[in-house]
């Protein structure tokens, strides 16, 4: 019995100590895990510092904000400069902070921005209500390279790029850049915009302006399907927060296309374009702005010039001034030719209800309602004393409208006749 | 036979005793930045580091402040200056008028400043400051430092310094109990806020203090909860004026906000955990209140002074 259990012990010892050292597994890496963390702290610093004329940083202060631009330059001594012109925060003025940075352990290396800088930590003040805009002001370093930075914002979550800023490019100039991309794309008035994916219109981009877009699928409706997404322009057109993934093709980059009419994505597939003029033109009036005749050579052919000019004419024999005839959408009278006039401190505008409506793609006719059992008894006056009535019969009948100027955020339409090209007129903005 | 067994079961037993792991020590993974010093760095190393075995720190780290409010970090000119102050109204004080190894003993290991104040918007109230286990005390919205308003500084940093260098002490050698009975009954942890006077900035020397002096409290604050009566007691004793301790005890011999009548007035309340205060810091600690009192009162004519001093010592390191 004796020997029998020695027999068992010894087998069961010589069978483990046999298996210790069987499984050995080849490191997966060279180095430490805390090793390789400090070394890519070095990284980071000798990156950051290498940008001679700084970055350019596109900031996200929470994942449903809109975008703000920085210019960012580290210094080896870890003074870093700061740089934004904005409305939120720097009241529209150019403003550039001193203040320190750093890179340290955390999960990853972080960079942090840990004094105070006038620009950068606007976004992350909690001002007087303990919250303020939200903004992340440490920052897991994702990935670096000389050229771009994956940041993520230690509370927030948020993604944020830095590039690196040319040699050349002025830092005032940059901002001044990014406001002319702005108005080349929103301009004065952001209408809807069109997501196009290989060639389909798929979404219905709105609020523009805010800079964060609500995207609408086709032929959905806003209050059931839109949904946010805050993107921030650049100086070479803009970028989505996060980025869209339809049909295998992903976007989160446009560029303005060189005759400015599109922004286009980077692999061609994803377009922002405009919508139709007609929807343009309707859209701009609904919102009950003015879309006014240009009196002048350029913007209306003899035939619509010499009917404004017998309007004018009658207008000032009446000792009173023309100031605009228009389109809007007036509260009390719905879609309505509107012509204004003014003497001294007496200012009388008048309404004529007209429909305008797309009769097939891209094509639009406006008429006169006439007066029915209600009317705008100005309207009316102008109509019989002042000459309105031959322009109203002259300016009645089926268009073929077009942007002028670029196509994203023009607010300038001409109204060419279908059937007599030398027949048009613009409509601008008020 | 048994022999050889026992033999090979002995080599084997040795056998697996021995690793078969062959790694070799690396270098230490806490590998300091091989950065310079600023001048402001090397001042904070020769004034807190050295003497008190403290970490002044000015460069704000997220994680190590309190997560759940958004907080951002300090000026660096007003960390300097704060620096230089806590140092003037604080540090010399305790180690003129006590001795100069008691914060080397006593004082916090760390002092983390924050530029932003740590609101709760719900309350309507915000955190100045807050010591954590005695090691650590944290100052909040020093980016609102007005070096020349002493009013203004006394109530929103150096009565947070004295207010929480007393919860440091207490959590140390409790306070005599006898200081809970007297307003025992009116501590109200949840809406003490209620008490307070709005209209008037908290500096101001004329306040309303008709919702908490007559049942003897010094502040607001104070009548949340008894520590913290204690050390409001103290703190404010120590920073305010004569005029605005002879407002409130004006105010506090009135009778209360819903007509109550204390023992001796809220007046005599307030004066009895005065005394309280005196006997324990002496009998305890070894410390006149009142040469604390007066002592930083004769430095707060010379803050001026002792900032430029400051600074051209910080300058005196580039």
């Amino acid at each position: 019995m004796k020997k029998r259990i020695t027999y068992i012990l010894l087998t069961a010892i010589i069978s483990w100590s046999m298996s210790s050292c069987s499984l050995t597994e080849e490191d997966l890496f060279s180095e430490s895990a805390a090793i390789r963390l400090n070394n890519s702290i070095a990284n980071a610093d000798t990156i950051l510092v290498s940008a001679k004329n700084g970055w350019e940083m596109l900031y996200f202060p929470t994942k449903s904000s809109a975008g703000y631009n920085m210019l960012v330059k580290f210094d080896a001594d870890f003074n870093v400069t700061v740089a934004a012109q904005n409305t939120l925060t720097t009241n529209g003025q150019y403003k550039t902070s001193k203040s320190l940075w750093d890179v340290i352990q955390g999960s990853g290396p972080i960079l942090t921005f840990n004094t105070y800088n006038d620009v950068l930590h606007a976004f992350s003040d909690p001002q007087d209500d303990g919250v303020g805009y939200e903004g992340d002001y440490e920052f897991i370093v994702l990935s670096a390279d000389s050229n771009t930075l994956k940041l993520k914002g230690v509370k927030r979550g948020t993604i944020i790029y830095m590039k690196r800023l040319a040699k050349n490019q002025s830092w005032t100039g940059y901002f001044e850049k990014l406001d002319s991309v702005n108005q080349t794309i929103f301009g004065r008035f952001s209408t809807t915009l069109k997501l196009q994916i290989n060639g389909a219109e798929a979404f219905s981009l709105t609020n523009g302006n805010t800079h964060i877009f609500t995207f609408t699928p086709e032929g959905e409706s806003i209050l059931d399907s839109g949904y946010e997404v805050p993107f921030i322009i650049t100086n070479y057109g803009l970028q989505l927060l996060t980025p869209i993934n339809q049909e295998s093709s992903s976007a989160q980059e446009f560029v303005l296309s060189d005759d400015k009419n599109e922004l286009v994505s980077e692999d061609g597939n994803t377009k922002i374009i405009s919508q139709p003029a007609s929807d343009v033109l309707i859209e701009i009036i609904s919102a009950k702005k003015y879309m006014n005749f240009n009196y002048s050579d350029e913007h209306m052919s003899s035939i619509i010039k010499n009917a404004y000019y017998t309007i004018d004419s009658t207008v000032s024999a009446k000792t009173r001034k023309l100031e605009y005839i228009g389109f809007t959408n007036n509260k009390g009278w719905g879609t309505s030719l509107a012509i204004y006039t003014t003497k001294t401190s007496n200012k009388i505008e008048g309404f004529l209800s007209f429909t305008i409506s797309e009769t097939s793609a891209n094509e639009l006719t406006l008429k006169f309602n006439n007066f029915g059992d209600s009317y705008d008894k100005n309207g009316k006056t102008y109509y019989d004393s002042y000459n309105l009535s031959d322009f109203v019969s002259l300016i009645e009948g089926e268009y073929i409208p077009t942007i002028i100027g670029h196509k994203l955020s023009s607010t300038t339409i001409r109204l060419t006749d279908k059937n007599n090209p030398n027949k048009w007129f613009d409509l601008d903005l008020k | 036979m048994k022999k050889i067994l026992t033999g090979l079961l002995l080599i084997t037993l040795i056998f697996s005793q021995t690793s078969c792991s062959e790694d070799e020590f690396t270098d230490s993974i806490f590998v300091e930045k091989s950065v310079d010093k600023t001048a402001f760095d090397k001042w904070l190393d020769a004034n807190y580091l050295e003497p008190y075995n403290l970490d002044f720190r000015y460069r704000m780290q997220d994680a190590g402040s309190n997560t759940s409010y958004n907080l951002v970090p300090t000026k660096l000119e007003k960390s300097e200056e704060m620096a230089i102050l806590a140092k003037y109204l604080w540090f010399d004080v305790y180690g003129e008028v006590v001795n100069e190894d008691f914060l080397k003993y006593y004082g916090p290991r760390m002092i983390h400043l924050i530029g932003s104040a740590a609101y709760n918007p719900n309350q309507r109230t915000r955190i100045l400051g807050t010591a954590e286990g005695g090691i650590k005390v944290t100052l909040y919205d020093c980016n609102q430092l007005q070096a020349d308003n002493i009013a203004f500084n006394n109530e929103y940093y150096f009565h947070t310094m004295h207010h929480e260098f007393m919860h440091i002490l207490h959590q140390q050698k409790a306070y005599p109990k006898e200081f809970e009975t007297l307003s025992a009954g009116y501590y109200d942890p949840m809406y003490w806020q209620e008490r307070d006077d709005d209209s008037t900035p908290q500096e101001a020397v004329i306040r309303d203090h008709s919702q908490y002096a007559p049942l003897g409290f010094v502040s607001a604050y104070a009548s949340s909860q008894p520590r913290e009566d204690f050390v409001e007691t103290i703190s404010l004793y120590i920073t305010k004026s004569d005029d605005w301790w002879n407002e409130l005890l004006r105010q506090a011999a009135l009778p209360g906000p819903n007509g109550e009548t204390m023992p001796g007035t809220g007046a005599g309340i307030i004066e009895e955990k005065i005394n309280i205060c005196k006997k324990w810091l002496l009998e305890r600690w070894d410390i006149n209140l009142d040469s604390l009192r007066q002592n930083v009162r004769e430095r707060q004519l010379h803050v001026n002074e002792a900032v430029e001093k400051g600074k051209a010592e910080i300058d005196s390191y580039k």
